[in-house]
């Protein structure tokens, strides 16, 4: 039995060394292609925008419904804010958004976060 | 008196200098070696031939395709890489350079492969995205070489995709016939 292991291997080693083995009329490569997709959050603003204009202020149930949103946009944004603010405060708020920098407004107790 | 013994006329004795007798048995030495030599002949039996050999290599991955505009209505956002390059040799004519992806691509986006060629036709933008049989993308290529050809990805995602991981996917270029 050994013996006929012994002879097949040879075999396939004389196979795979043969000319033939070197031949071929196809012949492949590969190349690896990384992609993804992280649009910046800019277009959800408008909630907030239209959310303030509406009503002058925001709550904290209103700013969790807002999370939401985004959420479902992005699940890397995360938003916190909390009482009332102004409308003088209102363009702070777009533009921490827009920065995704937090801010903080003692005068209006506003303290808004976006990380993403 | 003369003796009649001296009168006897002698054949006169030829020495033949022994140097030239040696020149003689050398030479002839040398015509019989040289006559036997042509008189033996050896063959030999010399078989040669050339294996069909294609081969077709790529430098590098192309750059990280992520998209980070604004998307705009409905329009797809597209970002490109055109850094990489292939090249081929064959000694077989009419081959083909196909390509294929190991996955099909998440929903709402595209993958799309140009390959560019000085000697043969390029199938110009193919959408790789649910090729897992392999399409053309460059055919009729004859015997030779082409070298440092560019391969251009092109990477889209649709409006509604506003957020997605980076992932990758294997592309495999083949050269065939």
């Amino acid at each position: 039995m050994k013996t006929l292991i012994s002879v097949c291997s040879i075999l396939l080693l004389m196979l795979l060394a043969s000319p033939e083995a070197n031949s071929q009329t196809t012949n492949s490569t590969v190349q690896t292609v990384s992609f993804g997709v992280s649009r910046p959050i800019k277009p959800i603003l408008h909630a907030v925008e239209n959310l303030q204009q509406s009503q002058g202020s925001i709550t904290s149930s209103e700013i969790n419904d807002l999370q939401s949103q985004l959420k479902q946009q992005s699940s890397k944004v995360t938003v916190s804010a909390m009482n009332t603010p102004s409308s003088s405060a209102h363009m702070d708020l777009l533009s921490v958004l827009e920065s995704k920098q937090p801010i903080a407004n003692s005068k209006n107790s506003v303290v808004l976060t976006v990380t993403e | 008196m003369k003796n009649s013994f001296a009168t006897i006329h002698q054949a006169p004795r030829v020495k033949i200098p022994t140097a030239i007798v040696l020149f003689l048995l050398v030479i002839s030495t040398f015509a019989e070696l040289r006559a036997q030599g042509y008189t033996n002949v050896a063959t030999q039996s010399v078989t040669i031939e050339v294996k069909p050999i294609s081969r077709i290599s790529v430098a590098g991955n192309p750059s990280q395709l992520i998209i980070k505009d604004e998307a705009r209505g409905n329009e797809q956002s597209l970002i490109s890489d055109d850094n990489t390059k292939y090249s081929l040799s064959t000694n077989v004519g009419n081959m083909k350079i196909v390509a294929s992806i190991n996955d099909r691509m998440p929903a709402g986006t595209k993958l799309m492969i140009r390959l560019a060629s000085s000697k043969a036709a390029s199938e110009g933008v193919v959408d790789l995205s649910n090729a897992m049989t392999p399409v053309n993308v460059v055919t009729g290529i004859g015997k030779g070489i082409e070298s440092n050809q560019t391969i251009s990805y092109t990477f889209a995602a649709n409006a509604e995709v506003q957020d997605l991981p980076a992932t990758s996917r294997t592309i495999t270029l083949t050269l065939t016939n």
